[in-house]
């Protein structure tokens, strides 16, 4: 599940828009199980960061009210083919995922 | 005074009992209402038989622009398919939801269990081992097995006997094969065989079912999907759907279920909304039912994965 990540990048003059689609069950730990009655424990993305190059464009502290397999999208000027554009997440569990994409 | 009017309600809640046993006892069989029935044919495919001959509803789906732009894709087989407003969605102008998420996963599972049993490959693919356009075909009769084989019953099916492992219909692992499947005959024209036997007898009972009132509300899938219900109307804060090409992007990735879904699940949960208790994917009605649906969007593109 973890190594699930999709983006796609658009180059138009020097902006660039960035797609990001990442898999992610974004429990809110308010969700109480059907069988057991027992709360889901919550389980959701904390921090993204999207950089283009190395440098940071993007950080956000993301909560539990963000949906089910989250889509971010962000628009960048001042970019142009070959840049390299990365995510990294992290959840309130530890867990860590990050991918990577070259401009085309 | 009193006495009489409890004496006379009491024989008359009595009488009432009396006439509610002779009725059950006179009817044999479960009385059913039917909605009156539209003309289909099931032969006729998108040219003639789709949307844009059904009751003239297209005004009630685009604007006068649009309606004047599409007017000369009618007749038109190569673009009549587009007038079908389900083609129009989330999945065909954006290529980032979650559906592909579910392909991912249904590839990765699917490459898994034919890596291991090859078996599998060969089952699925009924000895074809490329399943280019397979999928487009379904659902079908089978004659080694006499039964209606849809995609999903072909997974579930191949899972038994080549895996040995129980993919029910309905279940992650199956939905997920399914679509990985339908995936890989996307964009192909539907065709069912319509000259068989067997698939039209099939046809004509989930003919007979969409037409058959059930449940709490006595709806039937006619009262909302035909232009003598309520199609192209608001209702639940949507617009029922024609018939028409409800087959082709299933299974789908449904927005509100954060989750893919089969036809007949989809099935399952429209009977549930509808106060009826649903079947289980898999039930010969059903199949039937898919049959019926999957005939209605015959030349309709397959367009796996989608989202809705």
């Amino acid at each position: 599940m973890a190594d699930m990540m999709k983006i796609r990048t658009q180059l138009s003059g020097d902006a660039l828009a960035i797609k990001i689609l990442m898999a992610h069950p974004m429990e809110t730990g308010q969700r109480k199980d059907a069988k057991t009655g027992q709360f889901i424990p919550a389980h959701f993305i904390k921090n993204v960061a999207v950089g283009l190059n190395g440098k940071t464009v993007v950080a956000a502290q993301w909560g539990g009210a963000i949906s089910k397999d989250p889509f971010l999208g962000l628009k960048v000027k001042g970019a142009k083919a070959g840049d390299k554009v990365t995510v990294n997440w992290e959840d309130n569990k530890g867990e860590k995922n990050s991918a990577e994409a070259t401009v085309g | 005074m009193a006495g009489t009017h409890h004496f006379s309600l009491t024989r008359l809640a009595l009488a009432t009992l009396c006439a509610v046993a002779v009725n059950t006892q006179a009817a044999d069989a479960v009385y059913r209402e039917a909605f009156p029935r539209v003309a289909i044919d099931p032969s006729r495919g998108v040219a003639g038989g789709g949307d844009a001959d059904f009751g003239a509803t297209l005004q009630y789906w685009q604007d006068d622009q649009a309606l004047e732009k599409s007017k000369p894709w009618i007749g038109n087989p190569e673009h009549e398919w587009k007038l079908n407003w389900k083609f129009m969605d989330l999945d065909h102008t954006d290529d980032m939801h979650p559906g592909y998420l579910a392909l991912e996963q249904g590839e990765k599972l699917f490459k898994f269990w034919a890596k291991r049993e090859p078996a599998f490959r060969t089952c699925l693919g009924e000895g074809k081992t490329d399943f280019k356009g397979l999928a487009a075909g379904y659902p079908k009769y089978d004659p080694k097995l006499k039964k209606i084989m849809t995609v999903e019953s072909r997974v579930e099916h191949c899972a038994k006997t080549a895996l040995w492992e129980d993919f029910k219909q309905g279940s992650p692992a199956n939905n997920q094969i399914s679509l990985y499947f339908k995936s890989l005959s996307t964009n192909m024209p539907i065709k069912v065989d319509t000259s068989s036997t067997e698939i039209m007898d099939s046809y004509r009972r989930g003919e007979k079912l969409f037409y058959t009132k059930v449940g709490q509300y006595n709806f039937s899938c006619a009262s909302c999907h035909t232009t003598t219900g309520l199609l192209g109307q608001r209702f639940r804060g949507q617009v029922p759907t024609s018939p028409f090409a409800d087959a082709a992007h299933f299974p789908t990735y449904r927005v509100g279920l954060g989750d893919i879904e089969s036809l007949q699940q989809r099935f399952m949960r429209c009977n549930l909304q509808a106060r009826t208790k649903g079947l289980p994917p898999g039930d010969p009605a059903y199949t039937d039912l898919e049959v019926f649906y999957t005939v209605l969007s015959n030349d309709y593109p397959v367009s796996v994965p989608s989202a809705r």
